[in-house]
């Protein structure tokens, strides 16, 4: 396994592995802001929304990492991912939430 | 699924997790104290990152069972542990996404210190969250367990 220098493709790994995990918390917040079936219908529900959520997430992801990766440039990259700080302040603040609204 | 082959395949979908974390405390330890990226580095970091897929996709495997048999009995009682299971579900798959981000990141962008850095944090963040996963998982499986009626406990 050998490392190889590309910055972009680095950048577009983490805006993908941040927007995976900042997707799945503002769609699980936004489902416990509205209002939901009864509890017991929920059990009996056809679809289960969790396998919605961590599709929707990987999506959104997948969706970013592409853009990033075409638009973003090697010297653009390096800036960005100097920013390393930016990732708890992304990261944390979703599991916080994530913990707090079961 | 009956009740003991559940149990069996929940036991190894907590036991590959926990040693995936393990494995996982290697490249945020080693980045830290060395200054270039090693071999072994990136190697543990994506056998980490494949060792919390592995689960992650048993958790799936798993979850329409534990929907169907075990979360009625405890939403019958409002058992605490139903709510841990729910946050437990949704810091895992936040930890699978920043850990295989971060190998991304260190296998991509690995050479410079930015990279590193990144991915460092991208892992660490993701630790923290299976590790806080680890621990409701512990206390969710000791309660919640098909074959055993949460109704007839009380």
């Amino acid at each position: 396994m050998s490392v190889r220098d590309r910055p972009v493709l680095g950048l577009a790994a983490a805006a993908a592995g941040l927007a995976g995990a900042l997707s799945y918390t503002v769609q699980r917040l936004v489902d416990a802001a509205q209002e939901g079936p009864a509890p017991g219908a929920l059990i009996a529900q056809e679809h289960i929304p969790y396998y919605w959520r961590c599709g929707a997430a990987l999506l959104h992801a997948l969706v970013v990492a592409l853009v990033v990766g075409t638009v973003a440039t090697p010297e653009a990259a390096q800036r960005w991912l100097a920013r390393a700080w930016l990732v708890p302040v992304v990261a944390l603040p979703c599991l916080v939430a994530l913990l707090a609204v079961p | 699924m009956n009740p003991e082959t559940y149990a069996l395949w929940a036991s190894i979908h907590g036991h590959l997790a926990v040693l995936g974390l393990a494995v996982l405390a290697h490249p945020l330890i080693t980045l830290r104290r060395r200054p270039g990226l090693a071999r072994w580095t990136l190697r543990t970091t994506w056998i980490a990152a494949a060792m919390v897929a592995l689960p992650f996709g048993l958790g799936w495997w798993l979850y329409p069972t534990y929907r169907g048999h075990v979360k009625p009995g405890l939403r019958a009682i409002d058992h605490p542990a139903l709510w841990r299971f729910e946050s437990k579900e949704h810091l895992a798959a936040a930890c699978l996404a920043l850990v295989v981000g971060g190998a991304v990141v260190l296998t991509t962008a690995g050479r410079t210190a930015a990279g590193r850095r990144a991915a460092w944090w991208l892992l660490a963040c993701g630790w923290l969250a299976g590790v806080t996963t680890a621990g409701l998982g512990v206390y969710v499986a000791s309660v919640a367990q098909p074959g055993w009626d949460q109704r007839e406990a009380q």
